[in-house]
């Protein structure tokens, strides 16, 4: 049930654009060599964190933040017309 | 060494947004937006001077879109507790929001914020100052109607404890 849920979640998130490419198939490949859901939470997290870690790390915000400076800076900030659906 | 870390990242979207001022961000009608929200709110222990509130809330929000990944809002918030005897709930918070998804030019009716920013909470607006890291997971059901969730973190300062809040609410956009 839990390692279902965290696949669900994940999955959402992988297939809507969060990056994390062959995601599908590891979990695919967990199920059928792992029969306990620790085990599988476990094998999926450790997959996972290995595949975030280049991408999610300061450098990663940093390099986030700088993207935006040279935006504006070249006066192509843009403007997001659904910024309020974040000011709750 | 936590305080330091979000000291770094706030400083980082400051010096991200400085040079807007020379490139027409001051552009209020483009850039503006006006929205109310309404639902529940959950305060973990200590939460903003009491010992887990929950309640219903109503709130209001100015936000400003200073680049299509990045918006600062400012935010008033009353909540109206579910046991008399907690009594209101009141905070304001200055937020930076950063847009994490989508991080891309296609169109997502989802999306995830994660901000850090000042908040002021307690019976009184200002009981307790705090600093804040949150995120925001948001559903549009239609163009000027969503619905998300936040969770935040409020570190406190000089020696008060942090505290945790949820808000689960309906937005909608009042302007444009």
């Amino acid at each position: 049930m839990a390692f279902n849920f965290v696949a669900f979640v994940t999955s959402w998130l992988l297939n809507k654009g969060v990056a994390v490419q062959g995601a599908s198939e590891e979990l695919a490949r967990i199920r059928e060599q792992y029969p306990d859901s620790a085990d599988r939470i476990d094998a999926f997290q450790a997959w996972l964190t290995e595949k975030l870690a280049p991408t999610h790390d300061v450098a990663g915000m940093v390099n986030t933040l700088r993207g935006i400076a040279i935006d504006m800076v070249n006066g192509t900030s843009g403007v997001d017309p659904d910024a309020s659906m974040g000011s709750l | 060494m936590k305080r330091l870390l979000l000291f770094l990242l706030i400083a980082g979207i400051a010096w991200a947004a400085s040079p807007a001022r020379a490139q027409k961000l001051t552009d209020i009608r483009a850039r503006a937006q006006l929205s109310a929200n309404g639902g529940g709110l959950w305060f973990t222990e200590a939460g903003g001077g009491k010992d887990n509130w929950q309640g219903a809330g109503l709130g209001g929000a100015l936000t400003y879109s200073v680049h299509k990944q990045l918006a600062v809002y400012g935010a008033l918030d009353h909540g109206f507790p579910f046991a008399d005897s907690d009594g209101h709930q009141n905070f304001a918070r200055v937020v930076a929001n950063l847009k994490v998804y989508p991080n891309g030019p296609e169109p997502s009716d989802n999306a995830i914020f994660i901000g850090f920013g000042r908040g002021w909470f307690g019976s009184n607006v200002g009981d307790r100052v705090t600093n804040d890291a949150q995120i925001v997971v948001a559903h549009k059901f239609r163009p000027r109607l969503s619905g998300g969730i936040l969770y935040a973190h409020a570190f406190g300062r000089e020696n008060e404890p942090d505290f945790d809040f949820v808000k689960l609410a309906l937005n909608t956009r009042w302007y444009p």
